[in-house]
């Protein structure tokens, strides 16, 4: 049996031995067919009248929205580009705030005395309910939509930072002070690559946030981007322009996943060769 | 010139005064070249001692000297360890992991990784400089370890328990395979064990240790010739020595246990 053999065992069959690549084939196979499934299912209902077409639209419907909106509309692309450009702004704003304030509440522990419990309750209030008060700061347009999108990310990338220092075993601190390695070098060869899958972890967790942060302030404080547009769409009944906007939102994240995915197995490689 | 490790009068504690001293009143001399040994009961300060005599831990009274200079401080070149959990950086590879004290002393990156590989070579393991220490087997990890110390050319080599994490057969073959390498090369060795044979079988002097507080409380001469066969593991002289040994951390261990 090989290594990348996974042993399943089921119930009180003998175990099979089922090939990696074949696992992902078969769940592939299965995952695609619970999504075409869906829409198959949603157009069936949507033609019998199970569902109202007017309120939850259709596949074909969508997809007919999707050919008008990206032909010549120029709404839908300064729209697309907006909220690109507001997501990468509140991202580099949540990275550049949290990562420091992660890594001073890891590494200080004064800092964390003091600081770290505010940063858990502010993780954990609901912070839409503070909308408003950007709008007060940063008037209606990008400026509210970037600063909440910041403000979710940088909270959860810092309590990511956090975590993934917490997570470095002391031995690896103990020899590189025996090996004569200064705190730069515990900070550059120990703590950076250490905490890495769990800074990645919580870089993607803070791109997720902010991207939602940016979607709900432009629904709500903003007259640009993809969430006004979708709120436009939803007011008027265009239902379908709105979905199409949806999907687009939804896709994104998922290749947005993908990439992620992909970046971090290559750059902690060495994680898959750790044993229990 | 011959180097030397000096112990003298050297007294560690954990915590305010009021607590007994981890070890107190220890005085050694380990010639360069020595192969010493050092064995006691659990909690009698082996561990304490070693990372002592490494500069990790600063004595309450006394102090640890190399050529007559004060050691206060970790400088591998001077002592270098290897720990029984290897603690090879995961995220480094092989060849990086070997290389890290040379880098943190301030070697250039290609010299460093020069050396790494030509001390991967002696260890046997010259074709795993590009694996990551995950895809070895525990003893080649530790085998990496000793590359890892041996790459810096140190003055004394500080073994803690190097092969207690591997299983018998791997222990006993790593082991001699070792320390033949290591005596071959003329390499000062102190080396903690929980392994009478082990103390015994390498040892050119061993160091007896009791608990409460850590104190020598014998030292003995094993003059076998080297290099050494497994018959003399069979020796009316090694079961005698290891009678010895056995009755002298015998004691403790059993006052330990009530």
């Amino acid at each position: 049996m090989d290594t990348n053999t996974i042993v399943l065992a089921r119930g009180r069959r003998p175990a099979i031995a089922l090939n990696a690549s074949a696992l992902a084939r078969k769940a592939t196979l299965y995952r695609t067919a619970l999504v075409l499934g869906f829409f198959v299912l949603w157009e069936l209902l949507a033609n019998i009248g199970a569902i109202d077409e007017r309120s939850a639209s259709k596949p074909t419907a969508i997809l007919a929205a999707f050919g008008d909106m990206f032909a010549g509309n120029a709404e839908t692309y300064q729209a697309l580009s907006d909220t690109l450009y507001v997501l990468v702004m509140a991202f580099i704003i949540a990275v550049a705030i949290g990562m420091p304030l992660g890594l001073a509440l890891a590494l200080n522990a004064t800092v964390r005395a003091a600081y770290m419990s505010i940063v858990i309750y502010l993780l954990g209030i609901p912070k839409t309910i503070f909308l408003p008060l950007f709008v007060l700061f940063f008037g209606l347009g990008n400026g509210s939509a970037i600063a909440f999108g910041a403000v979710l990310g940088f909270l959860q990338i810092a309590v990511n930072v956090v975590a993934g220092v917490d997570s470095i075993e002391p031995r690896f601190f103990r020899v590189t002070s025996a090996f004569g390695g200064s705190r730069w070098h515990s900070f550059v060869h120990v703590i950076l690559p250490g905490a890495a899958p769990a800074i990645f972890a919580g870089l993607w967790h803070g791109v997720r946030n902010a991207f939602v942060g940016v979607l709900i302030a432009q629904m709500f404080v903003s007259n640009i981007g993809i969430g006004y547009l979708v709120k436009v769409y939803t007011n008027n009944f265009q239902i379908d322009n709105a979905m199409v906007l949806i999907i687009i939102s939804a896709v994104a994240v998922i290749l947005l996943g993908t990439l992620w995915e992909l970046s971090e197995a290559r750059l902690t490689k060495w994680k898959s060769t750790v044993r229990s | 010139m011959t180097s030397h490790l000096n112990v003298d009068n050297l007294e560690i504690r954990y915590g305010d005064t009021a607590v007994e001293p981890a070890i107190t009143g220890i005085n050694l001399e380990i010639m360069q070249g020595e192969f010493v040994t050092v064995i006691g009961p659990s909690g009698c300060g082996k561990s304490t001692l070693l990372h002592a005599m490494g500069g990790m831990l600063a004595p309450a009274s006394g102090g640890i000297y190399l050529d007559g200079t004060e050691l206060t401080r970790p400088d591998p070149r001077q002592a270098a360890f290897v720990f029984q959990d290897y603690s090879l950086f995961p995220w480094k590879k092989v060849v990086d992991n070997v290389a890290m004290g040379l880098r943190f002393a301030g070697e250039d990156k290609k010299t460093a990784l020069e050396k790494a590989a030509a001390e991967l070579a002696f260890v046997g393991l010259g074709d795993k400089a590009d694996k990551y220490p995950g895809e070895l087997s525990g003893g080649m990890q530790q085998r990496v370890a000793v590359a890892r110390a041996l790459a810096l050319k140190p003055k004394f080599l500080l073994m803690d328990e190097p092969f207690g994490a591997l299983d018998e057969q791997t222990r006993r073959s790593l082991g001699q395979e070792l320390t033949k390498i290591l005596h071959d090369a003329g390499q000062s060795v102190v080396l903690i064990t929980h392994s009478l044979e082990e103390a015994i079988f390498w040892a050119d002097r061993i160091i007896v240790m009791k608990a409460g507080p850590g104190e020598v409380s014998k030292e003995i001469i094993v003059d076998e010739p080297w290099p050494r066969s497994l018959e003399f593991m069979t020796s009316e002289r090694f079961e005698n020595l290891r009678a010895e040994l056995f009755h002298r951390i015998q004691p403790t261990t059993v006052s330990e246990a009530k």
